[in-house]
C-alpha cells in the first residue's frame, strides 16, 4: 500500500450564499479556503484530485479540492403576462430595490403577479410574501396578489402568508392570468367567487421572476471537465452518487449549483459538502488505491481514446503515453474496453481473468447464455433474485463486471466463438450509470456487435442489451427467463 | 505514414518576411518518422531562419514546440497561451495538421514549412516511396497487393495498357509497369483468374472532403448530434 501526500487547500468557486457557507464550514475543519467571487475568476484548471492547479488572476495556485458554488440568476417574466416593463410595470427585484430605498411614496395599490408565468414555487412566493409585509408597514397601501397555485411548502412560509393577509393584503387565486393594459393602469380578471369579470386600477404592477441556473455553469463545467445537466445545472441525476459529488474525485457541487434551495437547505448542504471534503482530504495523506486502471505505456499509441472516454476525468498524457491518475480512477473499465491497443487493464478485472470467467461458463454447459452483469445494478438484482428463490435457469451464467461499459466487444465475440447460445449485457437504466455513460457505450457496442453478427450469419437476436435497477429482481428474472427461452 | 519533405528555405523565408516573431510547430508522428518535421527539423529550420535574418540585419524572434500530433485537438490546445503574441506560426506537420492548426488559431497566419507528398513507406533512412492514394475502395486483394491507382501511371483498373514495355512503363523506362508486376505476382500465387474479368471503375466522385466514422461509432455520432 503506497501513501501519498495531497494538497488540502480548498477552492470555492462562487461567493454566493452557499459558497460563503461552505467556506465557513470548511474553515472550521481547519483547511485553508479561497473563495472566488465568480466562475469567471477561474481561468483554467489542470491536474487531479488532491493536486489541482487553478489559474487565477493572481497566478497559478494549488488546491486539493474544488467546490462549485454558483447561484441562480433571476429573470423577470414580463412576456408571460404579455407585458413590457415601464414605470408602472416592474420586476420583483426592482420592487425590492424600491422598498429598500423607501421610494414607494404615493403608491396606493400594488399588484403582484405570480404563478402564471411558471409553476408556482416557494422561493418566488416567499419574496412576494415579504414584499407584501413590507408594504403593510406603509400607510394607506393596498397590496393585491394574483396567484395561480400558492406554493408554501417551505419552513415558515405559511406563517408569512397569513401574516400578510391578517395585515390586509388581498389574494386572488385565479385559473387564468389577469389581463393588464399596456401601461399597467388597468387590470381585468375573472373572479372565481363572484363568477364575474372584475376590474382593478393599480398604481404599480410587480411581475414574478423565474430562477435560471448561472450562465457561467457551462464554461465552468468545461473547465472542470464535469458534465452539465440539460437544465444547465452542475449535477446529473445519479442514484449511485452522493448528491454533492461529481463524476470527478475532489470536485464537489454545492447547493444552488445543483438545484434551487432555500436558506435552510443551503445551511444543511454546506455541512454535507464540508463533510465530504473532510472525508476526501483527511489529514492530507491518502492511500493510493490498488484496483485501478493501469496503462501499458509500451502498447499505448497515445490515440487519446481513453482520455476522451473516461467518465471520471482520470486520464492524462505524458510524453508519448497515456497515464491514469490512480486517485481519480474509479475502476469502471470504460477506458479498457475502448482502447484500440488493449493497452489498459483493470487490476480486478483483467482481460485474462474475464476470459477465464467466460471459459468457466462452458464447464458444465455446452451452449450457455453468458451474461455480463454490471455490479451496480444487474449483479445486485441477480443476487436479490436468487435470495427470493426465483429459479434462474441453469444455463444462465452471470459474469460480474464493474460497469457495463467494461464489456469489451471482444468478450461478446469470444463467448460466441466458444459456442454460447446467447450473450446478454445487463446495465443500469439510461441516465443512471455510476460512470455517466458506461451503459450507453455498452448499448452502442452491442448494436455494433449485432450488425457484425448479422453479417457473419449469426442471428443478432442472440445478443441482448437490457437495463435494470439493482432492486428489480423480479423484472430481471423475467428478462433472463425470456431471453434464455428464446435462445436455448 | 504520411510523407512530407521540407520546403526550400527561400520559400519559407519569404512567407515570413514581414514577421518579427514566429512560432514553429513540429509534429512528432508521421513527419518526424519521415525526417521532415520532427523536433530536430524544427530546430534546424529555426536556426536557418535566425542566421539568415541576422545576416539581413532584420533579426527574428522564434518560439517553438513540437506536438505529439497536429491532427488532434487535445495536442493543439497545448499551444494555447503560448502562441498568441506571435505574428505567424510555421507548421511542419502534414497538410492535414497544418490546416487543423490554422483552424484552431484562426487569428494567426499559419505557414507550411513542408510539402506533403504521399502516403508511403520507408525504403531506407530518408527514402520514402508512395504506395497509396486513399482511393477509398481498396482493390489490393484483386491485384496481388500492388496498387494500380498509385503505381500505374494511368491508374488503370484493367491493365496493362498497350504501352507496357518488357516490365517498364511507357512513360519512363525506369518506372516499373504496375500491371506487369501485378500479373507476375498473381501468376506466382496462381491467382491470375483474379484479373480475367473486367473490374468496374472506382467511384471517383468520392474525391470530396471525406468524413470517416468507424462503424462502431456511427450510432453514437448520430445520437450525439440529436
Ligand atoms: S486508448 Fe489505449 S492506445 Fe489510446 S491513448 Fe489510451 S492507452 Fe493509449
Ligand atoms: S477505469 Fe474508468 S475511471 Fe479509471 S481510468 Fe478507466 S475509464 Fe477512467
Ligand atoms: S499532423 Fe499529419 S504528420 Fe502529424 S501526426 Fe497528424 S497526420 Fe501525421
Ligand atoms: S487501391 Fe491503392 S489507392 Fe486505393 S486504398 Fe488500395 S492502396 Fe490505396
Amino acid at each position: 500500500m503506497t501513501e501519498i501526500t495531497i494538497n488540502t487547500d480548498v477552492l470555492v468557486v462562487g461567493a454566493t450564499s452557499i459558497g460563503l457557507k461552505v467556506a465557513e464550514e470548511v474553515k472550521n475543519l481547519d483547511y485553508n479556503v479561497e473563495v472566488l467571487k465568480s466562475p469567471q475568476d477561474l481561468k483554467g484548471l489542470k491536474g487531479f484530485a488532491g493536486d489541482f492547479t487553478a489559474t487565477l488572476d493572481s497566478g497559478e495556485k494549488k488546491f486539493g479540492a474544488i467546490v462549485t458554488a454558483t447561484d441562480f440568476i433571476t429573470k423577470p417574466l414580463f412576456e408571460s403576462y404579455n407585458l413590457s416593463p415601464n414605470d408602472k410595470i416592474i420586476s420583483q427585484s426592482d420592487f425590492e430595490k424600491l422598498t429598500e430605498s423607501d421610494s414607494l411614496n404615493g403608491t396606493k395599490s400594488v399588484v403582484f403577479l405570480a404563478g402564471f408565468g411558471q409553476e408556482g414555487n416557494p422561493l418566488v412566493m416567499k419574496r412576494v410574501f415579504k414584499s407584501v409585509l413590507d408594504l403593510c408597514e406603509l400607510e394607506d397601501v393596498n397590496p393585491y396578489v394574483f396567484v395561480n397555485n400558492l406554493k408554501v411548502a417551505s419552513k415558515g412560509l405559511e406563517r408569512l402568508y397569513k401574516e400578510g393577509r391578517d395585515k390586509g393584503a388581498i389574494y386572488f387565486k385565479l385559473l387564468e392570468k389577469p389581463e393588464i393594459s399596456e401601461d399597467g393602469s388597468k387590470l381585468v380578471y375573472m373572479d372565481q367567487v363572484m363568477r364575474s369579470e372584475m376590474e382593478l386600477y393599480p398604481d404599480l404592477v410587480v411581475v414574478e421572476e423565474e430562477y435560471v441556473p448561472c450562465i457561467d455553469n457551462t464554461n465552468l463545467a468545461c473547465d472542470l471537465n464535469i458534465k452539465i445537466a440539460k437544465d444547465g445545472l452542475l449535477q446529473m441525476d445519479n442514484v449511485h452518487r452522493f448528491p454533492v459529488d461529481t463524476a470527478r474525485k475532489g470536485i464537489f457541487v454545492a447547493g444552488t449549483a445543483r438545484r434551487l434551495m432555500n436558506e435552510d437547505d443551503i445551511a444543511t448542504d454546506s455541512k454535507v459538502v464540508a463533510l465530504k471534503i473532510k472525508e476526501f482530504l483527511g489529514n492530507g495523506t491518502i492511500e493510493v488505491p490498488q484496483n485501478v486502471a493501469v496503462i501499458d505505456g509500451d502498447k499505448c499509441a497515445i490515440c487519446l481514446t481513453c482520455y476522451r472516454c473516461c467518465p471520471h476525468g482520470a486520464i492524462y498524457w505524458q510524453q508519448d503515453e497515456a497515464v491514469v491518475s490512480a486517485l481519480d480512477c474509479q475502476a469502471c473499465g470504460n477506458c479498457a474496453s475502448e482502447c484500440p491497443q488493449d493497452a489498459i487493464q483493470l487490476e480486478d478485472y483483467k482481460d485474462s481473468s474475464i476470459n477465464s470467467e467466460i471459459e468457466k461458463c462452458f464447464a458444465d454447459e455446452k451452449a450457455p447464455v453468458v451474461a455480463f452483469c454490471c455490479q451496480n445494478s444487474a449483479y445486485e438484482a441477480l443476487s436479490m433474485a436468487s435470495e427470493f428463490d426465483f429459479e434462474i435457469p441453469e444455463s444462465f451464467k452471470p459474469i460480474k463486471v464493474p460497469c457495463a461499459g467494461k464489456v469489451d466487444a471482444d468478450y461478446i465475440l469470444k463467448a460466441f466463438s466458444k459456442g454460447a447460445a446467447g450473450v446478454a449485457v445487463l446495465a443500469c437504466h439510461p441516465g443512471n450509470c455510476k460512470s455517466e455513460h458506461g451503459n450507453t457505450y455498452a448499448k452502442w457496442r452491442v448494436e455494433d456487435i449485432k450488425s457484425k453478427l448479422e453479417v457473419i450469419g449469426v442471428d443478432k437476436e442472440r445478443v441482448l442489451f437490457s437495463t435494470v435497477a439493482s432492486n428489480m429482481a423480479s423484472a430481471l428474472y423475467g428478462t433472463v427467463k425470456d431471453f434464455v427461452n428464446k435462445v436455448k | 505514414m504520411i510523407v512530407a519533405e521540407r520546403k526550400p528555405f527561400d520559400e519559407i523565408k519569404s512567407m515570413v518576411k514581414d514577421c518579427k516573431k514566429v512560432f514553429t510547430v513540429g509534429c512528432s508522428t508521421c513527419v518526424a518518422v519521415c525526417l521532415a518535421g520532427g523536433e530536430k527539423e524544427v530546430g534546424i529550420l529555426n536556426s536557418e531562419l535566425e542566421i539568415a535574418r541576422n545576416a539581413d540585419g532584420n533579426p527574428i524572434e522564434i518560439g517553438t514546440a513540437t506536438l505529439q500530433r497536429q491532427c488532434d485537438t487535445e495536442f493543439l490546445l497545448e499551444l494555447k497561451g503560448k502562441i498568441e503574441d506571435y505574428d505567424a506560426i510555421i507548421s511542419m506537420a502534414c497538410g492535414a495538421g497544418i490546416q487543423f492548426l490554422a483552424e484552431h488559431y484562426p487569428d494567426i497566419p499559419v505557414f507550411p514549412a513542408v510539402d506533403t507528398t504521399s502516403i508511403g513507406i520507408n525504403k531506407d533512412v530518408g527514402v520514402y516511396e508512395e504506395r497509396c492514394r486513399a482511393c477509398g475502395t481498396c482493390v489490393l486483394g484483386m491485384t496481388g497487393g500492388i496498387c494500380p491507382v498509385t503505381m500505374c501511371a494511368k491508374g488503370l483498373y484493367n491493365g496493362p495498357c498497350g504501352g507496357t514495355n518488357l516490365g517498364s512503363c511507357e512513360i519512363n523506362k525506369d518506372q516499373a509497369c504496375a500491371w506487369f508486376k501485378i500479373h507476375e505476382r498473381l501468376v506466382k500465387q496462381d491467382r491470375l483468374q483474379n484479373i480475367m474479368d473486367v473490374t468496374p471503375p472506382n467511384d471517383w466522385r468520392n474525391q470530396i472532403p471525406r468524413t470517416t466514422i468507424q462503424p462502431a461509432y456511427k450510432e453514437r455520432c448520430e445520437e450525439q448530434k440529436a
